[in-house]
């Protein structure tokens, strides 16, 4: 028997980022972001970083709301102001950085700025970027578990947040900086057609097995200047990328491999597991008849199940992935109206 | 909360295919984590939605939306085991809400909670400001955080915040689809079987 409970009366409930959290260590340094790359991803991975935050109560702190945020028990823009008043407390300004830091190790930095540590726009970087990381590490924790790794063995990459200047992830947004598609420098292929997203239209699907080296090269410096050097979202700065897990149904039906043309099992296990049998017993297509009904009706029935319905009446569930996507796309729907209309109802019948 | 309970046998009639199909069945933590990560994907997608058409707040202050209510989908987590799948929901986001009212009380050592009403305080806390004063305004003497700008007389306050000692934020289950969700699990569960009937032998291809 299976359940869904529905969160959270536990008073305690232990987020993977969380977890992740708790064993990065702090790491102070007067190094700038590309200083700290060059300390090798290993490193960083481990620790909470912070370019220039050479004060050690600072970093401190940046670990401490760092871990509240990935536990879900503060907020960022409560994690800002906390930053905020550390850097007050510390005696930071932004020209001579903080009043125990040695003369030279930190360049002034102009009040405002990005150099600025106490600046709204480096706090929110900051702030942001740890979020950022540690839900994608807890993500990753999370879907590679052995029962994950079975039910979803996949990972698609998709756009969770907008920004102001997207990168060329999947090749159809070029820029002067990012001419070819980075999925594809990666090494990633590209699969099916595209699924609408919110905000965003994706010619291509881009989707890779967990543990699959795409992942890693996506996020490597060596191949992009502005990655984060670790093998999950959010890859980059400001990248507004993240991760969806993809089904045994749909790589399956898409033909998703290993990055060698490996089975899902080969990849994952390292093994083949040897067929008992030689080739397959398809099941039979399900057929029924819908003659003399509603024309109106069997619209709906075919936007709601995936099936197609010829002139004589029959109907073909021919795609039964296909079916449950037009299920599940129908329940959001559901589920976005019913929230727009209690919104609209609380204020006054203003939507947006 | 109801259930449904299925004994399925494998005879040695069976079919090799069968047996390692009902192998893989005999394995719930599989089956749960099917449903965890379909109600993460799902809830994620949809959230995402939601959470785009309420700017309701952003929109009449003329301010850029802070996106706090897609982060707070977004970090919406799913945990399966032997035993069952579950949700875990940020608290400290508007979510909080989908599971009653929340009353919202300042932090310790702290009287007021504040409320942005301009432009450029919303998606900020008071205290990234340098130069708020307290103020009271209005008949009722509302009290305020504002800025001083150049003029004289009334107008001489610019209201970044009012304060309030509480916030009541009623219930909303809209925002967490209870019933859809239940649904989307089933879903999944066929979605499951279905991949392994179709790739044989109990496991994918």
């Amino acid at each position: 028997m299976s359940r869904l409970l529905m969160p959270t009366p536990d008073p305690n409930p232990i987020f993977d980022a969380f977890r992740l959290a708790r064993e990065r260590r702090l790491m102070p340094t007067t190094l700038d972001t590309a200083g700290l790359r060059e300390l090798g991803s290993g490193v960083l991975n481990r620790a909470v970083f912070c370019a220039h935050g050479a004060n050690a109560i600072f970093v401190s702190k940046i670990k401490e709301v760092a871990d509240a945020i990935a536990n879900g028990e503060m907020n960022e823009a409560t994690a800002r102001v906390t930053l905020l008043e550390t850097l007050r407390a510390l005696r930071y300004t932004p020209k001579g950085g903080f009043p125990d830091t040695p003369p030279g190790a930190v360049p002034p930095a102009l009040k405002g700025t990005l150099q600025d540590l106490s600046s709204f726009r480096r706090l929110d970087l900051i702030v942001r970027t740890q979020r950022q990381l540690m839900q994608g590490a807890g993500q990753q924790y999370r879907g590679h578990e052995a029962a994950r790794l079975a039910a979803f063995p996949a990972w698609e990459l998709v756009r969770v947040f907008e920004v102001t200047a997207p990168r060329n992830w999947d090749g159809s947004a070029p820029t002067k900086a990012d001419p070819r598609s980075r999925w594809t420098i990666a090494g990633g292929q590209l699969f099916g057609p595209g699924e609408e997203q919110t905000g965003m239209s994706v010619s291509r699907r881009m989707i890779a097995l967990k543990g699959d080296p795409v992942w890693g090269e996506l996020g490597a410096t060596g191949n992009f200047s502005d990655a984060l050097d670790v093998d999950h979202p959010p890859f980059a700065f400001n990248s507004g990328m993240g991760w969806r897990e993809v089904s045994l149904a749909t790589c399956v039906q898409l033909g998703v491999t290993g990055p060698d043309g490996q089975s899902i099992r080969q990849f994952h296990s390292g093994m083949e597991r040897p067929k008992v049998m030689a080739g397959t017993l398809p099941l039979p297509t399900p057929v029924m008849s819908l003659k003399k009904v509603d024309p109106k009706i069997v619209k709906r029935f075919e936007e709601a199940t995936g099936a197609t319905v010829a002139p004589d009446g029959k109907a073909t569930f021919s795609d039964r992935q296909a079916a449950r996507d037009a299920r599940k796309k129908a329940l959001m729907d559901k589920a976005v109206k019913r929230a727009a209309d209690a919104y609209a109802a609380k204020n006054g019948g203003v939507a947006a | 909360m109801s259930a449904i309970a299925v004994q399925i046998d494998f005879s040695d009639l069976a079919s090799a295919d069968l047996r390692a199909i009902g192998e893989e069945l005999s394995k719930p933590a599989v089956l749960h984590a099917a449903i965890a990560g379909a109600a993460e994907n799902w809830i994620k997608e949809t959230g995402s939605v939601i959470a785009a058409g309420q700017h309701a707040s952003a929109t009449r202050l003329g301010a850029e939306p802070t996106g706090h209510l897609a982060k707070a989908y977004e970090q919406i987590e799913s945990q399966s085991d032997d035993s069952g799948a579950s949700l875990l929901v940020p608290r400290a986001s508007r979510l909080a809400a989908a599971f009653g009212p929340v009353i919202v009380k300042p932090g310790a050592g702290k009287y007021y909670l504040t409320i942005a009403v301009a432009e450029d305080s919303y998606g900020k806390r008071a205290g990234e400001f340098d130069d708020l004063f307290f103020a009271r305004v209005g008949p009722k003497h509302q009290p305020v955080l504002a800025q001083k700008t150049t003029g004289r007389g009334t107008q001489d306050l610019d209201v970044k915040y009012i304060l309030v000692t509480e916030a009541n934020i009623p219930e909303d289950p809209s925002l967490i689809p209870f019933e859809e969700l239940g649904e989307i699990s089933g879903i999944a569960a066929e979605e499951y079987l279905d991949a392994l009937i179709t790739s044989g032998n109990g496991g994918p291809a």
